[in-house]
Parts: C-alpha cells; sequence; structure tokens
C-alpha cells in the first residue's frame, strides 16, 4: 500500500494574492479558495511569515487599540473557523 | 496551422448547406473551434445559413473539435409529440426539447459543448466585447441584461468577442473571440429590435425554458476579425434596473474574484492556474459594477470606459503580490 501524501508545509501549501482592501488564497491541499479582509489578511500572511513588503501593500485602517484587539479577535476566530493559519498573538 | 479555404457559409446556397447539413460533413469556424455538424431539420439550415452567413465553413474537414447532431430522438414521444434533442460525439447530453426549438436547441448545444469541454481556455460565463484591442467582460447571471447591453454594444462600435462565453488564455490572459449569434429572450427581442431594424435574426423560439428566444447575426466586422483576441481591461457586471439613471460603480477587486470564480466554468477543474488566471485578470483590470435601463445612455458609458483606456488599470486599486 501506497504512503499517504505528505502534508505540504505552510509556506507551500497556499497561493495567496494582495489587494489593498484584502487578499484572495488558494488552498493547495484541499483546493478551497478564501477571500480575506485586511485584518484577516494580515494575520494569515503574518502566520505565513512572508516578506513585510508585502503586508505593508495592504491598506491597513488606522484604528485605537481596544477596537484593534476586538477586530483581530474576530479575524482570529474567522481563520481559525475557514481552517487557516493564523500568527500567534503577541 | 493548416490555412482553411476563404470559403464562407453565404458562398453555399441553402440547399447546397442543407444536403451538407444532412451528409454530417458541413462544418463551421466559430473563432479558435471547428464544428462539424449533422442535421435533417431544414430549420436548423435555414437558421444557420442566415445567422452564420460570413462565419468560414469547410466541406468534410478532416479534423474538427466537435462532432455535433441535431435530429429527432428514437423516443415513442415523438410519434405523439415531434421533438429535436441535441447530441455530442453522439450522446446526448440534455433531454430533447419541442421540434420548433431545433435551431435555439444547437446554439444552446455548441455553448454547453465550448463551457463542458474546453478547458484549455477559462471558460467565464461572460459576455465579451473588444475596443482598440482592449476587451471588457460583462459577467451577470440571466436577467441582469447582459446580453441585450452586449447585443447593443456590438451594433454600436465594439467588436462581438462573444455574448455568453468568455474564453481567457490562461497564461496570456488574452480572451478569444468566438462572434457566436447573440442569444436574446423576450422583451429584449423587441427592444433590438427597434435598435436596430436591419439587423439579421434567427426565427423566434416560443414556449422554451427561458421564454421566447431569438438569435441575433453577429455583426460581419466581428466575424471578419474572429481571429484577432484582446487584452481584458475592464470586469463590469451589469444589471438593468427598470427607469434607473446610468451608474457605475467601482468595485474592489478582493470582492470581486468569487464572483468570477463562481461565473467560471472550469474554475474548479483548473485549480490553483483558475485562481493564478483571476488574480492576474483583476490586476490588469478596473472592476464596476453597473445599473442602466436605457441603451444609450449605456452607450456613453461604455464610450466613457473605452476613452478611459489609456489610463492604468491599476490606478484604480494599485498593487498586488503572487506568492
Amino acid at each position: 500500500m501506497g504512503e499517504l501524501p505528505a502534508f505540504p508545509a505552510m509556506e507551500e501549501r497556499y497561493a495567496f494574492h494582495t489587494w489593498p482592501d484584502g487578499c484572495a488564497v488558494f488552498d493547495r491541499f484541499s483546493g478551497d479558495t478564501h477571500i480575506l479582509d485586511t485584518f484577516s489578511a494580515v494575520l494569515f500572511l503574518s502566520g505565513l511569515q512572508v516578506s513585510p513588503a508585502v503586508i505593508e501593500k495592504l491598506r491597513l485602517p488606522v484604528i485605537s487599540d481596544e477596537n484593534l484587539s476586538s477586530r483581530l479577535d474576530d479575524a482570529r476566530r474567522r481563520l481559525e473557523k475557514l481552517k487557516l493559519p493564523a500568527a500567534p498573538p503577541s | 496551422m493548416k490555412e482553411e479555404t476563404a470559403v464562407v457559409v453565404g458562398d453555399l446556397s441553402l440547399q447546397q448547406l442543407h444536403d451538407a447539413l444532412k451528409q454530417g460533413v458541413f462544418a463551421v469556424r466559430t473563432g479558435p473551434l471547428l464544428f462539424r455538424i449533422q442535421s435533417d431539420f431544414e430549420d436548423v439550415a435555414r437558421s444557420i445559413h442566415a445567422l452564420y452567413s460570413g462565419h468560414p465553413c469547410q466541406i468534410a474537414p478532416e479534423f474538427s473539435d466537435f462532432h455535433v447532431e441535431v435530429r429527432a430522438p428514437l423516443n415513442l414521444r415523438r410519434w405523439f409529440r415531434p421533438q429535436a434533442e441535441f447530441f455530442i460525439d453522439g450522446e446526448p447530453p440534455f433531454e430533447p426539447l419541442p421540434r420548433d426549438q431545433a435551431p435555439a436547441l444547437l446554439e444552446w448545444g455548441m455553448n454547453w459543448t465550448i463551457a463542458a469541454s474546453c478547458h484549455q481556455w477559462f471558460t467565464l460565463h461572460a459576455a465579451s466585447l473588444e475596443r482598440d484591442g482592449l476587451a471588457v467582460i460583462l459577467p451577470a447571471p440571466p436577467g441582469s441584461g447582459k446580453s441585450t447591453l452586449c447585443a447593443a454594444l456590438a451594433l454600436r462600435g465594439w467588436r462581438l468577442l462573444s455574448d455568453e462565453l468568455t474564453l481567457l488564455d490562461p497564461n496570456s490572459l488574452c480572451a478569444n473571440a468566438l462572434a457566436r449569434p447573440i442569444n436574446l429572450k423576450n422583451a429584449s427581442i423587441d427592444l433590438m429590435r427597434k435598435f436596430a431594424p436591419t439587423a439579421i435574426w434567427s426565427p423566434e423560439s416560443y414556449d422554451t425554458q427561458k421564454g421566447r428566444v431569438a438569435h441575433l447575426c453577429p455583426p460581419v466586422d466581428s466575424v471578419r476579425r474572429m481571429a484577432d483576441k484582446a487584452e481584458p481591461r475592464w470586469v463590469v457586471f451589469p444589471k438593468y434596473v427598470p427607469d434607473a439613471d446610468p451608474l457605475l460603480t467601482p468595485r474592489s477587486k478582493t470582492q470581486t474574484f468569487m464572483p468570477l470564480a463562481e461565473n467560471a466554468f472550469n474554475y474548479g477543474t483548473l485549480g490553483e492556474p483558475g485562481f493564478d488566471a483571476i488574480a492576474r485578470l483583476l490586476d490588469q483590470c478596473s472592476c464596476y459594477d453597473f445599473i442602466y435601463s436605457r441603451l444609450e445612455d449605456a452607450l456613453e458609458v461604455f464610450e466613457w470606459l473605452a476613452a478611459t483606456s489609456g489610463l492604468n488599470a491599476q490606478g484604480q486599486q494599485s498593487s498586488a503580490e503572487a506568492q
């Protein structure tokens, strides 16, 4: 019996494309496509440890500290639901 | 590619065409595809003669991309109510339709054949037209006024690429032209008959699943130039809203991704190349929603779009990064 296909490394698993207001993600393992808003995109791309220059291309809103925490929490929950990686909380 | 003899359908008499169709040796070129068509039905011959008069054709070609046939099905029902059935390579992909819908069934069947088979292209369910080498893509669900708008543009200075299927080369993203007849429904038929009184039409079919339908002959220049590809520059989602003033609203490229994927016939089949094609398409296109009610208004807006073609599409939303 052949071996199961190896689970691809995180950085190889996803193709992505960013625009100022978000990001499209293609999961090479599942074939799924996801659309992420800027907050989710920042968490996702940080989790993949992409070049900062990629993240800087997102148009990030200016937001107060307390609102930022809540938005990032929402984004993290969204990524969990989509089974997408996210940068760990700092 | 072997150079085809420059015979067009209009060079054949109706009788010659009908004989060739009956023998199954007639083939017509629509853009990059050669369809070999067989049918005994005289109304199918008349419809092809009218709608494809400028399209190159061949008799008994050595190769064709598809073999299709429209004929009476061999079922019991045909003795009570005549029917027509579409076949591709001898297999019927759909249920038969009433006999008087045979010409329309051929058109729908040809569209289905392209959408279901041609995975060498990224195929969008969208109309597309060209001006000065640049293409506008009009994806929209049925009932949005897409084909009506497409017909009006094709009759007023834009070159018709397709009213239904936009075939994009996945590498260059260039749009191929099919220059097929434009399928119009119900009130749109009457509207376009007034808009272009000298246009050539197929006979109308009644009581189809789409209501009353007819096919409009593609403009001569669109057929003559159907080998010319075009570079997509705009993606516009049209929507007909009665009595509405024209309104062209920029769309987020991120939020346009999924509607394009959902309008693609082979996004799932292509996988990552399909993802990459949409991402790059969005990079090079300006994206809009467009509400309209009057064709004259719509034509003005599209003239404005064409006039802005010198602007960089990325001026609307800049920068993208592919991994």
